[in-house]
């Protein structure tokens, strides 16, 4: 569950930046896979293990939205992310 | 018994590692037009490839090859076979590890072991002329994308025609890199735009990737001239012999001969089909919709070119 430990990107994926976004590769399959601006910004925030609150903390000083609608918003990205092994649970 | 040449056939990403395949391809026929020919002729051969860890690889250094650099569809294929003839010229043509280095997916390996690799398989295919003959890479029409990472003290040509004979023949056979329009975040990677805009037809692609090829070598050949020499294809085939010239290689009276014999031929085919300019009956064949993409993207660094030449 993303609520109960830290996350990080996968190693078994590589990303680049191009023209302001994101294009993550999965080296295995050769799947592309494209962030929009707000989840390029949480993509950058995982560079480094974060659980789901300190995430949050950091895109509320980013983005001028409700706290609650911060923590959907992250919290469904980031359950896409762990379903297409983007992103894993370290602990 | 064939003497072996062990090549570098492909050059792949493994997660943060890299691997490249090896294959001998000793025996089979120098002069076939492209690199993958030769592989797929060792591969029918009963050949197997060898995949090694590219980092723990080191191929002791050659000499930097001259390059063809070309728009693609503009009589290349034409003097890379004629540079074959040349006992003289060790020509290396379109190599698909070259092709996977300087491609997207490489975009997201550490810059260092890009480098390396590039470095390694560089080498490798130039140790195959044994040192005495000139070695010569003739590169794929969109690798001067990535004219910046290719080694930079060595001459170098850049073969082109007018963008919209380029388009036609595009629009009647689209080739293989065209498929990157299909993938946005490739195509983006390859343009250097952002994904959310990357998204067009096959043609308008490929438009944009000639455009973006010729502005590359626009601004090279400004910034060091001294090492380009710029072909329109209405040089052809007379200027084969200016591009052995540039890149310091012999030409003996019978490969002479052998050359003339070749430009009366189509450099695709082997069934002796004549080569003739086609430039009147592309430009017959040129459409609005395809005048219209080459003036919008091609058209600028075409005319840059040309003033250059």
């Amino acid at each position: 569950m993303i609520g109960q430990g830290r996350m990080v990107a996968s190693d078994a994926v590589l990303a680049s930046e191009v023209g302001g976004e994101i294009v993550i590769l999965d080296v295995q399959s050769g799947a592309y896979f494209t962030l929009d601006a707000t989840g390029s910004h949480v993509w950058r925030a995982l560079a480094e293990p974060a659980d789901l609150p300190t995430l949050c903390r950091k895109l509320e000083r980013r983005y001028d939205a409700p706290p609650e609608t911060i923590r959907r918003d992250v919290s469904a990205f980031l359950e896409k992310m762990l379903d297409k092994g983007l992103v894993r649970i370290l602990d | 018994m064939s003497v072996p040449e062990v090549i570098p056939v492909r050059a792949r990403l493994s997660g943060r590692a890299a691997e490249i395949d090896w294959l001998d391809v000793g025996g089979t026929d120098r002069t076939l037009p492209f690199l993958r020919d030769r592989v797929a002729a060792a591969l029918a051969m009963g050949r197997t490839i060898d995949s090694r860890d590219a980092a723990a690889t080191e191929i002791a250094g050659t000499a930097p090859p001259c390059l063809v650099l070309h728009a693609g569809r503009c009589g290349s294929t034409l003097l890379a076979r004629a540079l074959a003839q040349l006992r003289g010229c060790h020509l290396v043509s379109e190599p698909d590890a070259v092709n996977d280095l300087l491609g997207p997916e490489w975009r997201f390996a550490a810059p260092a072991l890009r480098a390396h690799c590039l470095a390694q398989v560089l080498a490798a295919l130039g140790r195959a002329g044994g040192g005495e003959a000139r070695y010569v890479l003739k590169l794929s029409s969109w690798n001067a994308l990535a004219a910046s990472a290719l080694p930079a003290d060595t001459r170098r040509i850049y073969l082109f025609r007018a963008p919209e004979e380029i388009l036609v023949s595009l629009a009647e056979q689209p080739a293989q890199w065209m498929r990157r329009a299909d993938a946005p975040p490739a195509a983006a990677l390859m343009l250097g735009i952002a994904p959310s805009q990357a998204a067009m037809a096959p043609l308008q692609f490929a438009a944009r990737v000639i455009g973006r090829c010729m502005e590359t070598v626009a601004n090279a050949v400004e910034q060091g001239g001294g090492q380009w020499l710029l072909i329109d294809y209405r040089q052809l085939p007379d200027a084969i012999f200016g591009v052995a010239r540039h890149f310091d290689i012999a030409i003996s009276p019978d490969e002479t001969a052998r050359i003339g014999d070749l430009a009366r031929t189509h450099a695709k085919h082997s069934d002796g089909r004549a080569f003739t300019d086609d430039t009147a009956r592309k430009q017959a064949a040129a459409t609005p919709a395809i005048r219209a993409l080459a003036e919008r993207w091609i058209a600028e660094p075409y005319r840059r070119l040309e003033q250059l030449r």
